[in-house]
């Protein structure tokens, strides 16, 4: 027994040795010019993930004379591994951030990264790629931080239907502008056939179709109108507004006549995968070119999308998908320099997306390709760069980038654009608020329970946790950002 | 003569048994004394490109952020109320369950019994979050199925914070006790059983001699789990109230817990600081508690003290 | 020889029971959703006996065979190796803390309970192992970190305080090291406390997938758990991506593929407990005796 034991310690031992002497060969390079490390979100289990990082590699290398280390961690552990590797000060160059994982604001905050304005000056192809409007997206305190990833950054509220109910109800649908407006289309659906389906008004997209920009983030008060008059900015709190009360009490009236579902049902049941058509008469998110075909395949059926509201370009849209530079990166010229390549290259950006042609996709035509049922190699393009050079995937519309980009250039500008709230003082408030606001978020959105007595509560709640301070702040804060503007 | 061999060995005594603890000793150095150096993040505003000891120092924000908090004392009574309960139900829950099991005599159903309730043990929050689905969703839920049955009220489990105390305390004790019973268990089968025989032949019932002997011999085990257990008073397991709870905001007021507040609180804000000064508030509170019962115990009985 | 009433086989029986199944039910229904047809968990909510078995999910799951094969090596690697090291320490510590003639006793239980309370924070001690002792990407940065377990070293203590002290100090008159006290007197009469303490260690190894992510960032040492953990929590992540407006077209891992990596990754473990067992189930020699 004891020899048996002893013979396994000593065969795991050779195991773990050899284990890794085998990683340490793969961070191995050829010394005499930079190598720079590059975090980023994605399943490097993939079989050919090295494969196609060795090519680009050589491509990368023969074009502007640098390597990558290509660190691909797992899009599900991202967040945790990446918040890590920054607050422990690992040495890194290059990693990617969002507003909504890994966030940029707190990054930025933190002092993760570095600011890039006077970089960009070096690399003038990538800081005329993006338009200007979009890098005031991005700042922070008055400076670059990131560059982001050209993708739909225009947000606009858009209606997910079901395509066999668009054609049946299209009268009732194509006039719909706001959540109320949906109310002769549940009947009709309820009435039809015989359920009561679960529906919600996704206060993160819907705003838009009231034209409020939230600027703090979901469920923290704070927010400002998008229309009217540019130097007239006034923050107010969304959840006391005439819109907000009435976005409840249409859910609350849905619910107490029956079209929708007499109880609560949890998020995971909520956002559970393959609901049939039947339990999905509408869903609201953020419409963009393609954006129904994506549905589709989601879904599993064919979904078509409306737009309800017009385009805004916020904050909030651009800062969906960055690449940052380190505050403690030894190469922040070179990085800067990489990411101008990945951006405005066709070649690279294909194929740091979607692998090696003919091993890991085929192409269609010049812009239209198709991905093998399990892919062997695939990274999402609105992590790696400009998403406006990558292939389509097959069943997507054409023109999908040219709309992009027409909808992008030609959005409303937010009056807030360029600005962005110093949340030190205001950080405790916010974190209250946000807990009341969740608190009360699934019921009121449901319309279950005695919804305006829960609003009011809600409301009441919301001043102890202090949300009166974070809007005198925010304006006070606003109010600064427009003088300094004007002078 | 004699007394100095004594004495001779006494210090290779001594020898071997510091030999014998000295990987322990430098593992634990490593592993837990160094990066102690570390909770002097818990008085500073960390900044990454600032460094550890680069960082500004800010006395005691850090710590104020929690108590300031509006939900500071809803979160304070749910963790301590929530840990009470399951240290008390828990020790008379597995107790008991390990006493019935030594009972058994057949070695198969021992078995039988002893897998299946370690079972739950194996299953990590995630998986068993996931499965609780099964029992509480609203619509395809097996509860719900029952109640509608039974001609009643659907219930929405996730948005109704009355039945997840009792939800709470059963998944904990579900979860748990297996491993619970399994130590005392292994306590009992420990105990000497001429002293069961002995009992019998002066008449004890089995009653009795559960009684007069199993539980004074197992008390040492009941009393060290305890002690440990108090230490992590101020700790919650993350697993258990948010994931099994869904995250709902809807149960905050019965659900919320140190651990779940500053998990969002890191999300919000992004401030490592904040966390790390709500550690030390937990490791502090739970030192306290813990030399207290310690203390306790120990004028009861010298033998039970942890230290 | 002893008579037992009905009452007292009926009772702790009827509880067992009782408690035995509703432990068991929600397993089978995790095996059952397993391998239960994706289409009939949509149209008919989950249930215990499946109405259409299909075994697509293990098969999606076993599609890449290396990769599951590779993680489950990983695994019994580190909860080998991490076991057999972490019961040797913790053994000879245990035995030095149970020892009431050591000088030291006191200060060194103090010194290990101490760890059990205060901690530096998670980022000092990333930074410990990533920087200073440079194991990222290295499997003992899974297992090192772990192998001291305070609780379990004073449970340990527990057990072998039982052992009765007479027996000690007779052996080191017979002229017994303190090794030989530990591993041929002690541990024989303790083997309960120690099978207990060692299916916990084997356990925390095998279900690790916290340290597994931290420090493990190539695919090919990625462990069971974290597999598991990956599947779990790249749903959230789609939910994330898909309000934000950007896109994958990675689909959300059906329910039946979540639970069959449930099982692939919890299942040795159920074949592995009755090795442990056989030291818990009371009185093999006394009890074969008495009949």
């Amino acid at each position: 027994m004891k020899r048996i034991f002893a013979m396994t310690i000593l065969l795991a031992l050779l195991v773990i040795c050899a284990g890794c002497g085998t990683s340490v060969g793969v961070g191995g390079d050829n010394r005499g010019h930079v190598t720079l490390t590059w975090y980023f979100g994605s399943d490097p289990s993939k079989p050919n993930c090295e494969k196609v990082y060795e090519t680009a590699n050589k491509i990368i290398k023969e074009k502007i004379n640098m390597t990558v280390n290509f660190k691909s961690l797992d899009f599900g552990a991202y967040e945790e591994k990446i918040k890590m590797i920054i607050a422990s000060g690992e040495d890194y160059d290059i990693c990617w951030t969002s507003n909504w994982y890994n966030n940029y604001f707190q990054n930025v905050s933190n002092g993760a990264f570095l600011p890039l304005d006077e970089l960009l000056d070096k690399t003038p192809k990538l800081k005329e790629l993006i338009n200007p409007n979009i890098w005031d997206g991005t700042r922070v305190n008055g400076k670059i931080y990131g560059v982001p990833n050209l993708q739909i950054m225009a947000r606009s509220t858009g209606l997910f239907v079901p395509t066999e109910f668009y054609e049946k109800y299209k009268p009732l649908l194509t006039n719909v502008k706001k959540y109320e407006d949906l109310e002769p289309y549940i009947i009709a659906f309820s009435k039809d056939y015989n359920v009561q389906p679960c529906v919600g008004f996704g206060w993160q997209d819907i705003c838009y179709s009231y034209g409020i920009e939230e600027t703090l983030g979901l469920y923290i008060p704070g927010a400002v109108r998008l229309d009217g008059d540019e130097n007239d900015i006034k923050v107010f709190n969304q959840f006391e507004t005439p819109e907000w009360r009435g976005l409840v009490m249409t859910a609350k009236k849905w619910h107490d006549a029956g079209y929708t579902m007499q109880g609560l049902v949890s998020p995971e049941e909520k956002n559970k995968p393959n609901i049939p058509p039947i339990e999905n008469p509408f869903g609201i998110g953020t419409s963009k070119p393609g954006g129904g075909e994506e549905a589709s395949v989601r879904a599993g059926y064919p979904i078509t999308q409306i737009q309800i509201s017009d385009a805004y370009l916020t904050s909030q849209g651009i800062t969906s998908t960055l690449n940052s530079i380190s505050a403690n990166s030894k190469h922040p010229e070179e990085a800067l320099k990489f990411l101008e390549y990945v951006n405005t290259d066709k070649e690279i950006i294909n194929l740091l997306t979607y692998g090696i042609e003919g091993q890991d996709y085929t192409k269609i035509d010049e812009n239209t390709i198709k991905l093998p049922e399990t892919t062997t190699f695939e990274n999402a393009n609105w992590m790696m760069g400009n998403c406006y050079n990558t292939y389509l995937t097959e069943g997507k519309p054409a023109n999908t980038w040219e709309e992009t980009k027409r909808i992008n250039d030609n959005a409303k500008r937010s009056k807030l654009l360029g600005f962005s709230p110093n949340l030190e003082p205001i950080k405790l408030e916010m974190n209250n608020c946000k807990s009341v606001v969740s608190s009360y978020i699934d019921v009121l959105s449901q319309g279950v329970g005695d919804t305006p007595a829960m609003l009011d509560e809600m409301l009441a709640r919301l001043k102890t946790a202090g949300s009166d301070k974070i809007i005198t702040e925010l304006q006070r804060q606003i109010d600064a950002w427009k003088d300094t503007v004007k002078k | 003569m004699k007394q100095e061999r004594l004495g001779g060995n006494r210090f290779v005594e001594q020898l071997q048994l510091s030999t014998m603890a000295l990987p322990a000793v430098i593992l634990i150095l490593i592993f837990s004394y160094i990066p102690m150096f570390g909770l002097i993040i818990a008085f500073k505003n960390y900044k990454v490109n600032l460094g550890i000891l680069g960082s500004e120092f800010v006395g005691l924000k850090n710590f104020m952020f929690f108590f300031h908090s509006n939900d500071a004392f809803r979160i304070i009574r749910n963790t301590l109320c929530y840990n009470a309960v399951f240290i008390t139900v828990g020790v008379v829950f597995s107790v008991s369950f390990a006493i019935m099991l030594s009972t058994i005599t057949q070695k198969k159903l021992i078995k039988f019994y002893q897998s299946s309730m370690f079972l739950p043990y194996f299953l990590s929050w995630v998986v068993v979050a996931y499965m609780s689905l099964c029992f509480f969703n609203y619509k395809d839920g097996i509860l719900n199925g029952i109640l509608k049955a039974l001609r009643q009220n659907a219930v929405s489990w996730y948005s109704e914070p009355k039945y997840w105390p009792f939800i709470l305390v059963i998944s904990y004790l579900w979860k748990t006790a297996g491993y619970n019973v399994l130590i005392y268990y292994a306590a009992i089968i420990s105990i000497d059983e001429v002293l069961y025989e002995a009992a019998y032949i002066d008449g004890c019932t089995k009653f009795k001699s559960i009684w007069h002997i199993t539980i004074p011999n197992i008390r040492p085990t009941v009393v060290i789990l305890v002690i440990l257990s108090i230490g992590r008073i101020f700790y919650a397991d993350f697993g258990l109230f948010y994931q099994l709870t869904q995250n709902s905001g809807s149960l905050y007021s019965v659900t919320d817990v140190v651990d779940t507040y500053v998990y969002r609180t890191l999300r919000v804000t992004g401030d490592v600081g904040v966390s790390a000064a709500v550690g030390f508030v937990q490791s502090i509170v739970g030192f306290a508690l813990q030399m207290t019962t310690n203390f306790v115990v120990g004028r009861i009985d010298e033998d039970y003290k942890l230290i | 020889m002893k008579k037992k009433c009905f009452v007292q086989i009926f009772v702790p029986n009827f509880f067992l029971l009782l408690f035995a199944i509703s432990c068991i039910v929600p397993f089978l229904i995790v095996v059952s959703i397993s391998i239960t047809d994706e289409t009939i968990i949509n149209q008919f909510g989950f249930s215990i006996i499946p109405r259409i078995i299909s075994f697509k999910s293990y098969e999606m799951l076993f599609a890449a065979p290396k990769v599951i094969v590779n993680a489950y090596m990983i695994t019994i690697i580190v909860t080998v190796v991490g076991t057999v090291l972490s019961m040797f320490v913790m053994i000879q510590f245990a035995y030095v803390l149970a020892r009431r003639s050591y000088i030291f006793r006191k200060q060194l239980s103090f010194f290990l309970y101490f760890t059990m309370l205060f901690n530096g924070g998670l980022v000092p001690w990333y930074i410990l192992i990533t920087k200073y002792l440079s194991l990222k990407d290295n499997l003992w940065a899974l297992i090192l970190p772990m192998l001291v377990n305070a609780w379990n070293v004073f449970l340990l203590r527990t057990f072998f305080q039982g052992v009765p002290v007479s027996l000690i100090e007779a052996a080191k008159i017979d002229g017994a090291s303190e090794y030989q006290v530990l591993y041929k007197i002690i541990c024989p009469l303790s083997t309960g406390g120690i099978a207990t303490v060692c299916i916990f260690t084997v356990l925390v190894y095998w279900n690790d997938w916290y340290n597994n992510m931290l420090f493990i960032n190539d695919s090919r040492l990625y462990s069971l758990q974290y597999m598991l953990y990956n599947v779990m929590s790249r749903v959230q992540f789609l939910q994330l991506a898909n309000a934000a407006g950007t896109s994958t077209s990675m689909q959300i891992p059906q329910e039946s593929l979540r639970m069959a990596t449930c099982v692939v990754a919890a299942g040795p473990m159920i074949m592995i407990f009755p090795f442990f067992q056989r030291y818990f189930v009371k009185g093999i020699t006394i009890g074969s005796v008495k009949g």
